[in-house]
């Protein structure tokens, strides 16, 4: 009787196991070089993000000397937590998740687009649709995008509240789960309206991917605080200091910052400011939202 | 003589009454749930469906074969089968310790106590025993992705997550198993060696390991399946590998690159199914005959007479490939960037355990569950009635008794009837195999594209995969009915039609309705995780509250899936029991 490989890959079993245990304790990388764990939540294009990222990383490697290593999560969540956990150093957040990692992580924030200053949520339906004000909302179906999202739930709910829209309607929305999705459920109908990110719009329909004679705005919210890179609590000034700068100085005469800048959606980045976002804390509370 | 009448009649007509109740309570709960899933059967007539349908599918074609995509194809693919490996091999290290010691026959009842003075260490140790089955049962009863969700919170986004999840939920069914395999062995041998004096655990190694061994292995390589396919929906939700591309793809609308992702997950499958049916026939072929000891002096003697032969050098070659891939898979998998033995993973992982204490049991937020928890039963029924509908209806023609004219009309019938019925059978079984090997999940997210964010969109996913597996197994139900009664059947000129009604379908019947019901426990599983993709139900809810931080709700939730997991297993035993006769 000759073993069969399948036995003897189960005879086999504490050996490999303990060769892999001692490899994983071997592997245990010691003094690393200084190390940035950035963390992009993808809000405008996943795929672009992780798949064209890599002129943002040897940039900002230059300018700050550390190692870079950018991460795109799909799961907002898991970065608040990450970032907690000293797992990530520096995190791109929407409007919504900075509030609930600087109450939970305590993040500090360092700097934001022009235009996460002013940003604005849009409320779409089809062309042919006869809603034309939050008012006509009532006894319709509605679409939020992910339940985190700032631009695609927090605030449209928020202003929705304000304006005395019938509760069943925020009550009864669905969660598309990203702004895309929300755009192409009014554009295909399956819903009769929803509220998504201004910036996402804009490129959906300059790409094509929305049919504009599809769709249309019939509600723009006032502007409100969004997107904005934080740091963890107890990094480095000097590393923080740095990455603020890189962003800070990208200039769009520049070749080079142009094409980052174009890839970021950006034309320009200013400091941001803890302050700022009370209002959003307070719209968040309001809407049980966070604790 | 008039007694056994009367008897028998008040038991005829117990049974009718048991019938009406039990037609009334399905005709009701059908109902229910047709109104919980949202069932819009026009919203797939509606034109912006079909026009949205017919985008989709122009969109697949052709599939995205460029070099640099293939690239990232390829990359997913074998983090997909690094997270499976490694989920694989964790699962069994923590599955055969709780499974062992979850043995009712060594540490609870059976031969071993038998004689022994029934201590305070007896009692503990069969406490021990209790707890570890309870573990296990909740383990399997959270499913796979509702753990993944779990672990890429708590331990980060990638494959960490995805293997530690697989390793947490399939030890869960492993352990089980085992435990299960465990209790079933011949005690004879047992009672022997306990009578010799010999421990427990000498018991285990002596007796029971040696006798379950085969169904252990053979389980085991099934799980390694199951893993491969649950490696590659973690992906969703964040966890890396094919999944997470394919949720990438499907958000850029290139769905181009989704069917290539949907060929390549298909192929990774058959893959998978083909390698362990190889090592399964090895196996067989050479299975262990004779006592132990025979085996042992066997194996000793082959050593000492061959030297090292070339066989033992194939061995070793083997081992060595095998050391080397579930080595790669660890890696691929993070578990080295010294991750393992990170002292603030278990740290980590505490802490958002901690942070899920005490379970939320507001009144308030009880009352908001109710809708969701019906929603996903809801799911779960109308799913596995559209599946019954799909599998019947090409069960019939994926029969191949009942499709291929029997051996003496061979003659009879031209040679294009004979091929048409061939071309007919293949294309049934294609639909089945197409419909079966896309999961759930994926069905989801293109139901979506047609009927829209729901309920509707999870049983019509559910439906469609079910579907699939509930054909085959019809199919070969039906193909394995004793032949015998539809000889006779047929020697009386019955038609085909009279075969399948007077002689398959009674034969078949209680395996169908064992299938089914087998089936539905599966579903009721699948439709509290559809609701993290779009699909609605208890899923959404665990999404959201995990996106917004609030994890005591997500622990009350896991414990309301858990509660309606058990309770459906239960129900599903009684109804396999004694089908609604």
């Amino acid at each position: 009787m000759t073993r069969t490989p399948p036995i003897l890959f189960l005879r086999f079993f504490a050996l490999i196991l303990i060769a892999v245990f001692l490899l994983a304790a071997g592997c245990n990388k010691s003094a690393k070089p200084l190390t940035l764990r950035l963390s992009m939540i993808p809000n405008t294009d996943p795929g672009r993000i992780v798949r064209e990222s890599q002129s943002l990383v040897s940039y900002l490697e230059r300018e700050t000397g550390a190692k870079v290593e950018l991460t795109v999560p799909t799961n907002y969540a898991a970065v608040v937590e990450a970032i907690a956990n000293d797992q990530v150093d520096i995190a791109y957040f929407g409007g919504f998740t900075y509030v609930q990692a600087s109450e939970r992580a305590g993040v500090r924030p360092l700097i934001q687009r022009e235009r996460d200053q002013n940003f604005h949520s849009l409320f779409i339906t089809q062309s042919d649709s006869p809603i034309n004000s939050l008012e006509d909302l009532k006894g319709r179906t509605f679409a939020f995008g992910d339940v985190n999202s700032t631009s695609g739930h927090l605030m449209p709910e928020y202003f929705m509240r304000q304006s005395n829209v019938d509760a069943e309607v925020i009550a009864k929305a669905v969660y598309m789960g990203s702004h895309d999705a929300t755009a192409l459920a009014v554009a295909n109908k399956k819903v009769d309206a929803g509220a998504m990110d201004e910036a996402i719009y804009q490129r959906m329909t300059s790409e094509g991917k929305l049919d504009q004679s599809k769709v249309r705005v019939f509600y723009t919210t006032p502007p409100f605080f969004d997107y904005v890179w934080a740091a963890r609590k107890g990094l480095d000034s000097k590393l923080t200091d740095a990455f603020s700068n890189a962003f800070l100085k990208l200039d769009p005469e520049n070749a080079e910052h142009e094409q980052l800048l174009e890839f970021l959606s950006a034309t320009k980045y200013i400091r941001a400011e803890d302050s700022d976002y009370d209002k959003l804390r307070q719209a968040a509370r309001d809407a049980g939202l966070m604790k | 003589m008039n007694e056994i009448a009367r008897a028998d009649y008040r038991g005829q007509h117990r049974a009718t009454l048991r019938r009406t109740l039990i037609a009334a309570a399905l005709v009701a709960l059908i109902i229910f749930s047709w109104q919980m899933a949202e069932i819009r059967p026009a919203a797939f007539f509606a034109a912006d469906s079909i026009a949205a349908v017919i985008d989709f599918l122009k969109g697949l074609f052709p599939p995205d074969l460029s070099t640099d995509f293939l690239r990232i194809v390829f990359v997913a693919a074998g983090r997909t089968v690094a997270i499976a490996i490694a989920g694989t091999l964790l699962s069994i290290i923590i599955g055969l310790p709780l499974g062992v010691i979850a043995t009712s026959t060594l540490f609870r009842r059976g031969v071993l106590l038998a004689g022994e003075r029934r201590g305070v260490s007896t009692f503990l140790l069969a406490g021990v025993s209790r707890a570890a089955r309870a573990l296990l049962g909740f383990l399997r009863a959270v499913p796979d992705l509702m753990w993944g969700l779990l672990f890429v919170v708590a331990v980060g986004l990638g494959s960490l997550a995805g293997a530690l999840a697989l390793a947490v939920s399939y030890a869960g069914v492993l352990g089980r198993v085992y435990a299960d395999v465990f209790e079933s062995v011949d005690a004879r041998p047992l009672e022997a060696l306990h009578a010799t004096g010999a421990t427990r655990s000498q018991v285990f190694v002596r007796a029971v390991w040696p006798q379950s061994k085969p169904a252990v292995i053979a389980y085991t390589l099934y799980s390694f399946e199951c893993c491969m396919r649950a490696a590659s929906v973690l992906g969703f939700i964040g966890a890396g590998g094919i999944g997470y591309e394919i949720s990438l793809s499907m958000r850029l609308f290139r769905y181009d690159q989704v069917l290539t992702l949907i060929i390549a997950f298909i192929l990774l499958l058959t893959a998978t199914d083909a390698f362990s049916r190889y090592l399964r026939r090895r196996l067989r072929a050479n299975a262990p005959q004779g006592t132990l000891a025979h085996e042992r002096v066997n194996g000793l003697g082959s050593v000492l007479i061959t030297g090292i032969s070339l066989e033992r050098v194939m061995n070793i070659a083997i081992a060595i490939t095998a050391i080397a891939i579930v080595t790669g898979s660890f890696y691929a998998s993070g578990f080295f960037d010294g991750s393992l033995m990170d002292a603030t993973l278990l740290q980590r992982m505490g802490r958002f355990v901690g942070a899920m204490m005490p379970p939320e049991v507001s009144a308030s937020f009880l009352r908001s569950l109710v809708e969701p928890l019906f929603q996903t039963i809801g799911i779960s029924v109308m799913g596995t009635l559209i599946g019954m509908a799909i599998g019947a209806l090409l069960a019939l023609p994926a029969t191949a008794t009942l499709i291929f004219i029997e051996k003496d009309e061979a003659g009879k019938r031209s040679r294009t009837e004979r091929a048409a019925r061939r071309g007919i059978y293949t294309f049934a079984r294609t639909v089945l195999s197409l419909l079966r090997s896309i999961p759930e999940l994926v069905w989801v997210l293109m139901c979506i594209i047609a009927v829209g964010l729901g309920p509707f969109a999870g049983a019509v996913a559910i439906g469609l995969h079910t579907g699939g597996v509930l054909g085959k197994l019809y199919a070969e139900t039906l193909e394995e009915a004793p032949e015998n009664p539809l000889e006779a059947l047929r020697s009386t000129g019955a038609r085909r039609v009279q075969v399948l009604v007077w002689g398959i379908w009674p034969q078949a019947r209680p395996m169908l309705v064992s299938y089914t019901v087998l089936r539905w426990e599966t579903n009721l599983r699948v439709s509290t995780v559809l609701g993290l993709v779009g699909g609605g139900g208890l899923g959404q809810a665990i999404y959201n509250n995990i996106q917004l931080g609030f994890y005591t709700r997500v622990a009350t939730l896991i414990l309301v899936v858990y509660a309606l997991v058990v309770t459906t297993d239960w129900i599903g035993d009684r109804l396999r029991e004694r089908p609604a006769s």
